[in-house]
């Protein structure tokens, strides 16, 4: 059975705010917005969709005398990513008539022949 | 546009270009070497504090130990930007950078310790070791060569600064017992140099 890409992530501007977020584990709303591209109203409504989700989860934190939203991703999110990053990865594998990725076959070991 | 629309080959796309965006990542790491930094320098003032207690500060070994700190330092930031998965600048325009950025630290201990030799008795010869400590740092802060962010030179002048204030109020206690004025230095230069990278830098990464 084909994997289900996550409806949550699986959005332009979502993913490309769990990216940021997997890969610099925290942002502020000012690195995203510039990092991303993205209008203010934009981000806030694709943050909160994230952060009713688990996936993010925001604070203040006083940056050069005046408080700044921070994002940061959460556990949750963060394997909500990698499972998205994986079911991806099989889809686009799929696409290119590759075997989905398992488990390496035992050395000598003899390959099954009866169908799957 | 809803999640149907965007196709395998766009999400891909997607992922590798905000992949890309590492300034939040970039600045903490930047945290963490001026972390280091602060325990180099703490460790360059206290070994010279030790070797001061077995051998006379004329022996060529002061010339040569803080060189093993400085190559320790360079393989820790080294390490730390290729952990955070960060490129260093391209190696020509990192080797002129760095190359301006030691001329202008050389330039300024070399100012401040041939003011110490001509103009200053030796008694106060241990507060001068802490401005020669401190200049470098307010230079490479002014001047900025590596074009680091304002938290890192904030963390830079702030670390020099405390020096330079440090040695001013040791001067009145610094008397004739050479030994005394040179530990006095060396706690004060071992916290104080390590101090305020260390924090500034441990802000500055946490915070991001």
């Amino acid at each position: 059975m084909a994997p289900e890409l996550d409806p949550v992530i699986h959005q332009p501007t979502r993913l490309r705010l769990m990216t940021v977020l997997h890969r610099n584990r925290q942002a502020s709303f000012t690195d995203l917005r510039d990092g991303c591209g993205l209008t203010p109203g934009n981000l806030a409504s694709h943050a909160a969709r994230l952060e009713e989700a688990g996936y993010i989860r925001s604070g203040r934190v006083l940056v050069d005398l005046s408080f700044e939203v921070q994002y940061r991703i959460t556990d949750q999110g963060s394997e909500a990513f990698k499972a998205y990053l994986a079911a991806l990865q099989s889809l686009i594998d799929a696409a290119r008539g590759l075997p989905p990725p398992g488990p390496a076959p035992e050395p000598g070991a003899v390959p099954d022949p009866s169908p799957a | 546009m809803s999640p149907q629309e965007l196709s395998l080959q766009e999400a891909a796309a997607t992922i590798a270009e905000a992949r890309a965006y590492e300034e939040p990542l970039r600045r903490r790491t930047e945290g963490v070497t001026w972390m280091l930094w602060g325990l180099i320098t703490a460790g360059v003032i206290a070994s010279g504090s030790a070797l001061e207690l077995l051998l006379p500060l004329s022996h060529p070994v002061y010339a040569i130990y803080p060189f093993l700190w400085l190559g320790a330092g360079v393989l820790g930031t080294k390490a730390v930007w290729s952990i955070a998965g960060v490129s260093l600048p391209p190696t020509r325009e990192g080797m002129r950078r760095s190359a301006v950025a030691i001329i202008l630290a050389a330039a300024t201990v070399a100012v401040v310790w041939l003011g110490a030799i001509v103009l200053v008795p030796v008694s106060a010869l241990p507060a001068f070791i802490l401005l020669g400590l401190g200049a470098p740092w307010v230079a490479l802060g002014m001047f900025n060569p590596h074009r680091v962010s304002r938290s890192g030179r904030t963390a830079m002048v702030a670390s020099g600064a405390a020096m330079f204030l440090a040695a001013l109020l040791m001067i009145p206690s610094l008397g004739p017992n050479h030994d005394a004025s040179f530990h006095l230095m060396a706690v004060v230069g071992t916290f104080v140099g390590c101090g305020a990278p260390f924090i500034a830098g441990a802000v500055q990464a946490l915070r991001g």
